[in-house]
């Protein structure tokens, strides 16, 4: 067996209902690192029953949260994992076949992304749907950016390009979950285009959201996908119309009177 | 002197502690106050105490149902119906008292400004998506309400009367979440009616829903006069009978 260990690292913000059926699937493993942020369900009693490193805090921005799990990672290789995903076994041969051989600094993971028990192939876009991710890493080759979400990070070292084995990522069991998580994920963004200054003018927005669902539905084939692939289009459409109108029309005008028009 | 009509305020609810008190409160200018708990888990039916003669509590799954059940619960014979995220200004309260004392007629329309958050947008709502004024005030043997999830129809019989002239204050959505959310569950509760009426329809003519929907809101009821509200209005009434769809269809698929 080879000497080289691999720290599994995630992000959890009240995830108990995803988080134990992840944690079951990293067993691959040497050590888990699980990051508490600002949990009030019951994250923490199932990390702890899997023996995981934890730290428990309220992190105002993603890319700080995602630095304090690697920095805690005592490994030599990072696999980042969120809590909706699921490592396949085939995937975690793969992640232990390419650690040992050490041929390069890291590499991409690609992304199944599941609907229920739908696998949906097609029709990924914008910042929602990840399709492949840099998620298995030397122990100090990432580092990301101050950011809330879907935020940018640097990389060092030698690429060792895709897996071929894809990560299994819940987005929900139905299409309200889908739309659920975009509603989450636009509320935080918002507060975030607020902060950077970033909201722009409705028509440029409009503009966008409709490029973002031409994108999904034809460029990357969504309408293969039959009722799904349309409401997938629709959800990544919605992403950056929600994103800046919620900035413009609620965090905007509730912040002193500041950006906005 | 003849007495004047007696008047029942009726409100049906579903856990609404957080804004029942709101509503109750701006009632008492009715002579009964009916409160419909249909299977709350929260505080609202020690909220209701406090403000309600007559308060029923069951479960209905059928909204049609539950405002029946609502209506039947009231003496009258006028009743107002008003849901737990309305309020009625004194001004509308002596509007409706004035008017069951004179009309002839067996109901009436009620004008609403809906609010989002604290703004109030007036124009844009329709394609049963938000409501410009609605059949509340009625004699109670005139309504009853049809079986469909959401947006149930109505039966009426008697003779329809002007339409009031203040307005009632609808808090339809206290953000865009909200809206979301409202998006998201009605269509849910739809994709399930059109299920069970075993007609889905078709995608195309659901597309083409969206764009006449949103013309309607956006340029037929001066949406565009609300800004981006007013869009997302559009959007969204735009968008309930399509996703209705697509959710009906991706779960057969």
């Amino acid at each position: 067996m080879s000497e080289i260990k691999i720290s599994a690292a995630l992000n959890v913000h009240n995830e108990e209902t995803n988080l134990k059926e992840c944690l079951e699937t990293l067993g691959f493993a040497d050590e888990i690192v699980v990051i508490l942020d600002n949990c009030t369900d019951g994250s923490k009693e199932i990390a702890q029953a899997f023996n995981a490193k934890m730290e428990e805090g309220v992190w105002e921005f993603e890319g700080e949260r995602r630095n304090r799990a690697i920095a805690l990672a005592s490994g030599d290789w990072i696999f980042e994992i969120d809590p909706d995903e699921r490592v396949p076994a085939e995937l975690a041969d793969e992640i232990f076949a390419k650690t040992g051989a050490g041929d390069a600094d890291f590499y991409l993971i690609p992304v199944g992304n599941y609907v229920g028990a739908r696998h949906v192939r097609y029709g990924w876009a914008g910042n929602f749907g990840k399709v492949a991710y840099v998620g298995l890493f030397r122990n100090g080759a990432k580092n990301w950016h101050r950011g809330r979400v879907h935020l940018g990070f640097d990389i060092t070292g030698k690429g060792g390009g895709t897996l071929s084995a894809p990560i299994i990522r819940h987005l929900g069991c139905s299409i309200s979950d889908v739309l659920r998580r975009v509603d989450r994920c636009t509320t935080s963004r918002a507060r975030e285009l607020a902060e950077l200054g970033e909201v722009s003018g409705y028509a440029g927005t409009i503009r966008k959201s409709l490029g973002w669902f031409i994108r999904s539905y034809l460029t990357k084939r969504g309408y293969r996908e039959g009722a799904i692939g349309l409401a997938i289009a629709i959800c990544v459409g919605l992403c950056p119309l929600l994103s800046q109108f919620k900035a413009k029309l609620e965090v905007s005008s509730s912040a002193a009177g500041g950006g906005g028009q | 002197m003849s007495e004047p009509p007696r008047l029942s305020a009726v409100v049906s609810i579903h856990n609404e502690e957080d804004r029942l008190a709101a509503c109750l409160e701006k009632l008492a200018f009715a002579d009964e106050i009916v409160v419909l708990l249909d299977r709350c888990t929260d505080r609202s039916l020690e909220i209701a105490r406090q403000f309600s003669d007559r308060i029923i509590e069951g479960a209905w799954p059928v909204e049609g149902d539950r405002r029946n059940a609502g209506i039947e619960a009231c003496a009258g014979p006028w009743v107002l119906e008003v849901d737990a995220d309305e309020h009625v200004s004194p001004e509308l309260a002596e509007e409706i008292r004035s008017t069951v004392r004179q009309t002839r007629s067996d109901w009436h329309e009620i004008p609403v400004d809906n609010y989002i958050g604290n703004r109030l947008v007036r124009h844009g709502w329709g394609a049963s998506y938000g409501k410009a004024a609605y059949p509340g005030l009625f004699k109670r043997d005139v309504k009853r309400w049809g079986r469909q999830r959401v947006h149930p129809r109505l039966e009426w019989s008697g003779k329809k009367g002007d339409m009031l002239t203040n307005r009632l204050a609808h808090f339809v959505d206290r953000d865009i979440s909200d809206m979301v959310r409202r998006l998201d569950s009605y269509s849910t509760a739809r994709a399930r009616d059109l299920r069970d009426a075993g007609d889905i329809g078709s995608t195309a003519n659901n597309v083409r829903r969206l764009f006449s929907r949103f013309i309607k809101c956006y340029i037929g009821r001066r949406g565009y006069r609300e800004g981006g509200y007013g869009f997302l209005i559009a959007l969204f009434a735009g968008l309930y009978p399509l996703l209705s769809h697509l959710k009906a269809k991706a779960e057969l698929d």
